[in-house]
């Protein structure tokens, strides 16, 4: 019995692209234990959501995450124009819609990319990011902002949509869509990337089902469940789309399931284009105090549903908003799959999650500095610090 | 031979001034190739079209605190650095550099300069032991495990051209096909050629063989801990054991024709930088791949290869056709 | 999902005084503590419920409000009122799985304690936060200085 070595990765790994804690139990290069700690990531946003009135709270919430900002400013006004009881014109409807599918686009571009960087295939990573230019020029043409959109409004959205502007993006169509055949093949047909991702991160249905995983890491896994179509919202009615499922229950199976998905997408994007309706945008008259009662908001965010729930009280600000991410309900299962595999496939097992641990660690108020009683170190505190180190233990001065 | 021209050997050129040099210059051939091959720039500003960013990254690199790990053994951490540049120096100073007029070439210095090779692996595998840290470890582990993987096909790829030349001089060997006229047994050798590409690239632990140092997984492997000058040794210890590494492969596999000095120069500039490109473009066109499938892989395919190759190069020879 | 009739499907589960049905068509069922593991096992024999979204905790100042919404065709949302006196729950993590780290949560941000979880780690708040102290809680005194 080889002697069990403790394999802390995190909360700072080259791996990780944002803080979380992974502690291994390892053999040899066997796993045979996995815990995971989060919540170096909160920022209390719920809390000060409370604080502000529904329209700040937009900006709040928008910041949640950088790639799926969309996703959470959708969520949260869906809940509230339910709340409000608002109609949102068809055109605002279909225009949030074409947003959500771009993001889509470029958030599963940008995962495509991480995923080959953590199996070592930096060529593909590279290429990958290169062909998401495509999707981000639109994007930014539209909301003006590569990440922030802030292009929802609660009632519609804040810009429309130009003729020109329309054309540019059905001209990136095409050639996305060939890229992404590209990729679909270099998945399944290159022998060092597809010996990395086939049988790795295995995850049964049944196990998908029992922990509640979302997105395409559940799809992967054979498991049919997507709000577009359960908890129809936005456009999606309109719209023609399937379900991208999976039954490989592995990380390969999860690039094909993304990959496909950004081609369903496009598809999509297309027929919102073409049957973008004429009218107005956005709800002319938005009322600032929202009717008393709670709602709940499902959102097909790219990592899985995206869940706002929001309670008013009858006044400017909601008495209550709660954020579910949807790499929370994923990550306990993908840190579960781990066990057994070998520590070379904790990068590419714990990634196909696409993990953003930002959205999952959002509850919380900043940290206490007990000694000194205060909440952070300022700058220039900081800065006097560093000088005083080196002035101590370097003999320099600045 | 006095002992000025010995110093001027040894320091100068082939010594360690050319090896820097030049392998500085070849990683920089590496990169620009790899960064053009995924379609990016590649380091564009230090000298022409960045030439000297190697040089940079190992000037910066000395200048930065040097910090030891508390549970360290300081010497050991100190020392294994020195060790690997010592032992990747010393193998290039048998690497001929122009033909049959070397002082220090002799039958069988192939054999020392393959062994001198091999002391980087184990000296990396006690630098990540020393460290003392899971990282370093892991990566130290993996170290010797791929050394237990590629070393014999290696081996047996390098041998081949030996036994085909009835040589153990690699100055003959790499003259063999020009002296003997027999220019047909380097297509021949294409076997080992690529099992000697793909060792080689293993034991330069460059993807899809960079297992031990795989950044997502084991951060830097055994070099987790190493900073400052120390780190700056091993990265320079890299960049010459890939001039020697590739300057082998080169001379056993891709021949000559003598010429003198200069032209003998040339000839290993211009066949050590196609070695060296041949091995980014097994680098930018590949994964990296796990351990377990690196053993696989070269015991299945890399060994029954090379034996292969070595077979149907005695054949030749017991034909005849190679006198 | 079509030719369903949720409502009467519902409200058999439940009962029809429990049951109200939002503009929206999702079910809001108010049951009690007690009651939370059955109601959660009745939905998924009959209903086909399993998917457990999240859990909401709220703060009502009177009493507690958790939340439990499960998604799978239409949305049926399980509300649980806690005392303040006595903030405990049922743990639902021998039923549903997923529900461990929402449970989590909920016993962090809001010091309800899920009774039968079996393993009460700090989630979202760091390891040095004072015991006790739980800053969802609308009555909720931080530490000084801790908020502006």
């Amino acid at each position: 019995m080889p002697e069990t070595i403790h394999l802390p990765m995190g909360p700072q790994h080259p791996f990780l692209k944002e803080p979380v804690k992974f502690d291994f139990d390892i053999q040899g290069e066997e796993i045979v234990g996995a815990r995971m700690n989060i919540g170096y990531n909160h920022r209390g946003l719920e809390k000060l959501c409370e604080d502000r009135n529904y329209y700040q709270c937009m900006y709040i919430l928008e910041r949640i995450c950088g790639i799926c900002s969309h996703s959470h400013t959708t969520a949260f006004c869906q809940a509230t124009e339910k709340l409000l009881g608002l109609e949102v014109p068809k055109r605002g409807l279909y225009l949030r819609t074409l947003v959500c599918e771009l993001e889509r686009l470029h958030s599963h571009l940008l995962w495509l990319g991480v995923a080959a960087h953590e199996v070592g295939f930096d060529t593909l990573f590279m290429l990958v990011w290169r062909d998401r230019e495509l999707v981000m020029d639109p994007l930014e043409e539209i909301s003006g902002n590569r990440v922030n959109y802030a292009f929802n409004t609660i009632g519609g959205v804040r810009r429309d949509l130009s003729e020109e502007q329309r054309k540019k993006i059905l001209a990136i169509l095409q050639p996305l869509i060939d890229r992404l055949e590209y990729y679909a093949n270099i998945g399944s047909n290159e022998p060092s990337f597809e010996a990395r991702i086939r049988g790795v991160g295995k995850l049964s249905k049944e196990h998908a089902i029992e922990m509640c995983t979302v997105g395409p890491f559940a799809r992967a896994s054979g498991v049919d469940r997507d709000s577009r179509r359960d908890a129809p919202h936005a456009a999606y009615p309109d719209l023609e789309f399937k379900v991208i499922t999976n039954e490989e229950c592995d990380v390969f199976g999860r690039v094909l399931v993304r990959v496909l998905e950004m081609v369903e997408s496009c598809k999509m994007i297309k027929q919102i284009l073409d049957a973008l309706p004429e009218g107005e945008f956005v709800a002319p008259k938005v009322m600032r105090r929202v009717p008393a009662g709670t709602a709940i908001s499902y959102y097909e965010a790219p990592r899985g549903e995206d869940i706002h729930y929001v309670r008013s009280n009858g006044s400017e600000k909601p008495e209550r908003v709660k954020v579910r991410a949807p790499t929370l309900a994923n990550l306990e299962a993908a840190c579960e799959s781990v066990v057994g595999s070998l520590v070379a496939d904790i990068p590419i097992a714990i990634a196909s999650i696409d993990p953003c641990y930002s959205c999952t660690d959002r509850t919380t108020i900043a940290l206490t500095d007990r000694r000194r009683g205060r909440r952070v170190t300022t700058w220039g505190e900081l800065r006097q610090y560093g000088i005083d180190w080196y002035r101590r233990n370097r003999g320099a001065h600045f | 031979m006095s002992t000025l021209k010995v110093a001027l050997y040894l320091l100068v050129f082939p010594g360690f001034l050319f090896q820097s040099g030049f392998s500085t210059w070849l990683e920089w051939l590496d990169r620009k190739l790899y960064a053009r091959m995924q379609n990016r720039r590649g380091p564009l500003y230090t000298g022409w079209s960045g030439m000297m960013q190697p040089v940079a990254d190992i000037i910066k690199l000395l200048s930065k605190e040097d910090i030891t790990p508390a549970n360290a053994d300081k010497g050991a951490f100190a020392f294994m650095p020195l060790l690997s540049l010592a032992s990747v120096v010393t193998a290039g100073l048998y690497i001929p550099v122009w033909h049959l007029s070397r002082f220090n070439s002799f039958e069988g210095d192939i054999v020392v300069v393959a062994y001198l090779l091999a002391i980087p692996s184990f000296a990396l595998f006690l630098a990540g032991w020393f460290s003392v840290s899971p990282y370093s470890l892991l990566g130290g582990t993996r170290v010797l495990t791929q050394l237990f993987a590629y070393e014999v096909p290696f081996f047996l790829a390098l041998l081949t051209p030996a036994v085909m030349a009835g040589s153990w001089k690699l100055a003959a060997i790499a003259a063999y096909p020009w002296a003997s006229g027999n220019w047909w047994v380097l297509p021949v050798q294409v076997i080992a050629f690529c099992v000697a590409l793909l060792t080689l690239q293993a034991k330069l632990e460059r993807v899809p063989f960079d297992i031990p140092e795989a950044e997502t997984e084991v951060v830097g492997g055994p070099l987790t801990e190493y900073s400052g000058k120390k780190l700056a040794l091993f990265r320079l210890q890299k960049d010459i054991l890939m001039y020697v590494g590739s300057a082998l492969v080169a001379c056993v596999f891709l021949g000559g024709f003598g010429g003198g000095l200069w032209l003998g120069v040339v000839q290993l500039v211009v066949k050590t930088s196609f070695v060296v490109a041949l091995l980014s473009v097994v680098r930018a066109a590949c994964a990296r791949i796990r351990i377990d499938q690196i053993v696989t892989f070269s015991w299945r395919w890399l060994a029954p290869a090379s034996v292969v190759q070595f077979l149907i190069v005695l054949l030749i020879k017991a034909s005849g056709a190679a006198q | 999902m079509v030719g369903r009739d949720w409502e009467s499907e519902v409200k058999a589960v439940f009962g029809e005084d429990n049951v109200s049905r939002g503009a929206d068509g999702y079910f809001w069922v108010q049951i009690g503590p007690q009651a939370l593991r059955e109601s959660v096992a009745a939905l998924k024999d009959r209903l086909g419920l399993t998917n457990l979204s999240t859990i909401v905790a709220e703060d009502m100042r009177e009493h507690y409000l958790l939340s439990y919404p499960f998604l799978g065709g239409i949305v049926v949302t399980l509300q649980v009122r806690i005392d303040k006196d006595k903030p405990e729950v049922p743990s639902l993590a021998g039923t549903v799985a997923g529900a461990i780290v929402y449970e989590r949560e909920v016993h962090d941000v809001m010091g309800i304690t899920p009774v039968g979880h079996p393993d009460l780690r700090r989630q979202v708040l760091p390891d040095d936060w004072p015991v006790g102290v739980h800053p969802l809680r609308k009555d909720t005194k931080l530490p000084s200085g801790s908020m502006e």
